[in-house]
């Protein structure tokens, strides 16, 4: 329920794993809020993601008290983790080229549908198909 | 590089690259903050309401969204070195801007200052770390400043709390819609009234509300659930002092549902809800949904005001 609203603050952090330390600290530093009580809101939240990318979108409101809620994991991090491209490779554009079957992109799309603007799974894979294109990732049947 | 500071890399794209540049640069640069432009992050947009503030330097401009990162103090932070993280089409001219820089790390305890103890009428709402000083008579209630709208800065908050304490002897059933913190439910139910019911659609502020009504002892006066109008109980309304300091469109929905239902509460306050257009079309809500307006309170951009029963009805 959106009211008297200050700020929408947007993180990617991992799940479990919020701390005042940055990017958090100053994100919501700026705002005046209680940082420590996010973290523990979100923390527990997440606590069966740990480790996960968990995207949380924050609600700052006029009074400095503040609402969130959390997001599905970015679409280029899914594909790349099912595509297999490494973790941490230096440039997996260049260096990597994967693949990733339609039933795998159709599980992405069921993950995802929460967030996109796709009227029904099939456009959703349409748009993460693109996505993995542009990645440099091949959708094999 | 002081100590008391951290580096900071701004690093801005067009939209539709900002999620694969996201994606790749947290393996190397850990957690970021995205900094979106407003109308694409959905940004409420209230007649003469602050707009949004980004972190640090400029806004993004509309077609580009900045990941603000926090590298080591030996990891990449210039165009170059986060070019050579990416795939070739962000070297193409335009596309990926870079700027390195640092914030201050004042933000750990800062925001406690924010934070004293106010007095609304005869209520007085302080944090968790203040004492409650010995003065003649307060209601004390405390709330912890964080999940949930409702520290007792907000206008509309001070604006139904002093509503609630005038005209009508406290007590007796009452609802508080859209409690987010529960600062109105306690404060309620420490002056008097009870039994109170406070209700939330957001899990969030439930969380917050709960250990609210707990930390100040209310727990047998204060129901805490999960509801928004439409699930809310006929019977919790009926001969029930009403608060709904919300904004426009629930404040609506809420008059709505009460002109169908038999139950009629005593008294409404209501706040969220701007001076001018939205308090004009409220008032005309109210009326056509049996209400009749009482005095109101305004302070800022904002009106707070009590609903009364159409007399006939009473």
């Amino acid at each position: 329920m959106a009211k008297k609203v200050r700020a929408i603050v947007k993180l990617q952090i991992v799940g479990g794993k919020a701390n005042p330390a940055p990017p958090v600290g100053p994100a919501l530093g700026q705002h005046g809020v209680n940082i420590m009580e996010f973290c523990k809101a979100y923390n527990a939240q997440t606590q069966e993601k740990m480790g996960e990318v968990v995207p949380v979108e924050i609600t700052v409101f006029e009074d400095r008290s503040f609402t969130f809620v959390l997001k599905t994991a970015p679409a280029a991090v899914l594909i790349r983790n099912i595509a297999g491209i490494s973790k941490g490779a230096a440039n997996p554009r260049k260096d990597k080229v994967g693949k990733i079957t339609k039933a795998q992109l159709r599980e992405i799309a069921e993950i995802k549908m929460p967030d996109l603007n796709a009227l029904d799974v099939e456009a959703a894979m349409n748009t993460l198909a693109g996505t993995a294109r542009s990645m440099g990732v091949t959708v094999v049947d | 590089m002081a100590a008391d500071t951290d580096r900071s890399v701004r690093v801005s794209v067009p939209q539709s690259l900002a999620e694969e540049a996201g994606a790749i640069l947290m393996d190397v640069l850990g957690p970021f903050e995205e900094e979106r432009p407003q109308a694409a992050a959905g940004f409420p947009c209230w007649p003469g309401s602050e707009p949004a503030s980004g972190t640090g330097g400029g806004a993004a401009a509309d077609d580009r969204v900045v990941l603000v990162f926090y590298p080591p103090a030996d990891g990449p932070s210039t165009r170059a070195d986060i070019l050579s993280l990416l795939p070739d089409e962000f070297a193409a001219p335009g596309v990926l801007e870079v700027e390195a820089g640092s914030v201050a790390r004042d933000w750990v305890e800062g925001w406690r200052d924010h934070f004293r103890p106010i007095v609304i009428g005869r209520v007085r709402i302080r944090p968790p770390w203040e004492a409650a000083p010995d003065d003649g008579g307060l209601v004390d209630v405390m709330i912890n400043p964080g999940l949930g709208f409702g520290t007792g800065l907000h206008p509309t908050t001070r604006g139904t709390l002093l509503l609630l304490q005038e005209g009508l002897p406290a007590g007796g059933p009452l609802v508080d819609v859209g409690t987010g913190s529960g600062i109105l439910a306690i404060a309620a139910a420490r002056s008097g009234w009870g039994p109170v019911v406070a209700l939330d659609n957001d899990p969030v502020a439930l969380v917050s509300a709960r250990e609210n009504v707990a930390e100040n002892g209310v727990q047998d006066r204060v129901e805490v659930y999960e509801a928004d109008t439409d699930s809310s109980q006929e019977r919790w309304f009926d001969g029930a002092t009403v608060l709904a300091n919300m904004t426009m469109e629930p404040v609506s929905l809420l008059l709505r549902r009460l002109a169908t239902l038999a139950a009629r509460p005593v008294r409404l306050v209501v706040s969220g809800i701007l001076a001018g257009s939205q308090e004009e079309q409220i008032m005309l809500i109210a009326h056509q949904s049996g209400f009749t307006p009482g005095r109101r309170e305004y302070e800022g951009e904002w009106v707070s005001f009590e609903l009364l029963p159409h007399r006939a009805e009473l």
